[in-house]
């Protein structure tokens, strides 16, 4: 584990993040996002309309999957009882904010941790840091939830192959409605994007490990499609942000972003379709 | 070769500031130009805004929404000679 890889992976919670970044040094973790494709409208909806928030939004996660597919198994216990060899992430109290200027987003979050002489070595995915406490300092900040990961190294074709199948279907049975929002909706829309450009992200890596099958034709012209498709996420997610911050709202501006964002999404989706082997 | 040496001295300035900046949004003790923003300095979308209306309220600038796009402020450098086109 390394905390440059923790800032690169394509996590939605802490403990994807570790997982994610623990895991992907021993297996090819891109088989992991074969339930990773929600369709724009269903998160949209979600976020805009039933009041869900960023920390809470249900999302099957990689983990999840990763146990379905015989990869990893796990283990909680509420008693922390460190084990070699495997991933083990513990549940942090406030304490261990207490030197930080950044909070996560959920009040459950946790950090990873490997044995060290004198204590332990610490990975926290935000504040992105890594670092070593005493055994002492461990206690103090123990929150009483204890993860443990490990590699079972039994992957179901299968169950994968059936998993892939249904998610192509749901790529194709993709429509992307227009989205316009008003303002007090920002925050939501804000939080929205959020989740769906991990998720594109996602999708990318699982079509590249899908081409590398010979399974879909991931040429040129379909990076073009998606690096646009992403560019504009991120785009349209500082825009808000930065209207956010400023306290100067242009929502005009933003549903002309909605607007091109949702052309992008249609034809990524056409693309995906067209290329699948 | 003054004028070269008080460039240098304000590149050296805006640096310095950004650097406040950064350690403000995010903590930490010091960074150097090279560092990537996301994934050395864990600047995500959000926390980049941060930085950026940090830096505007520092310099009292107002960047054009055009010079904001993150696909091209990557590193600490970046950050830098955008802050150095305005002041």
């Amino acid at each position: 584990m390394n905390r440059e890889a923790l800032g690169k992976v394509l996590s939605l919670s802490c403990v994807e993040n570790y997982f994610l970044g623990y895991f992907q040094e021993r297996f090819d973790v891109r088989p992991l996002y074969a339930e990773s494709f929600v369709p724009f409208r269903e998160v949209m909806t979600a976020f805009l309309n039933e009041g869900v928030s960023y920390e809470n939004y249900p999302l099957v996660r990689l983990q999840e999957t990763s146990e379905k597919l015989g990869l990893t198994e796990h283990r909680y216990s509420e008693k922390f009882h460190y084990q070699k060899n495997k991933l083990n992430l513990i549940r942090v109290n406030r304490e261990f904010f207490n030197r930080s200027k950044l909070l996560p987003w959920r009040a459950d979050h946790y950090i990873a941790i490997e044995k060290v002489k004198d204590g332990y070595a610490y990975w926290n995915n935000y504040p992105l840091s890594e670092g070593r406490m005493s055994e002492n300092r461990t206690n103090e900040i123990y929150d009483g939830a204890y993860l443990i990961f490990q590699e079972k190294g039994e992957f179901s074709e299968h169950k994968y192959r059936e998993l892939c199948a249904l998610q192509y279907a749901r790529i194709a049975n993709q429509s992307v409605d227009e989205v316009r929002i008003t303002e007090e909706k920002l925050v939501d829309l804000r939080d929205a994007l959020l989740v769906l450009k991990v998720l594109r992200k996602r999708i990318t890596a699982w079509l590249a490990f899908e081409a590398d099958n010979k399974r879909f034709d991931g040429d040129l012209s379909f990076q073009i499609h998606t690096e646009k498709l992403i560019q504009l996420y991120e785009r349209i997610l500082v825009e808000i942000q930065l209207q956010i911050v400023r306290k100067k709202s242009d929502i005009g501006k933003i549903n002309e972003k909605l607007l091109q964002l949702c052309e992008q999404e249609r034809l990524w989706g056409k693309a995906i379709q067209m290329r699948r082997g | 070769m003054g004028q070269g040496n008080s460039n240098a001295e304000g590149i050296m300035d805006i640096f310095r500031n950004v650097e406040e900046v950064i350690i403000d949004a995010v903590g930490g003790d010091s960074i150097t130009a090279e560092l990537e923003l996301k994934t050395d300095i864990g600047l995500d979308s959000l926390s980049l805004v941060a930085v950026i209306v940090g830096l505007e309220e520092k310099f009292g600038i107002e960047f054009d929404e055009s010079d904001l796009d993150p696909s091209k402020i990557i590193r600490v450098q970046d950050l830098v000679e955008l802050v150095g086109k305005y002041v």
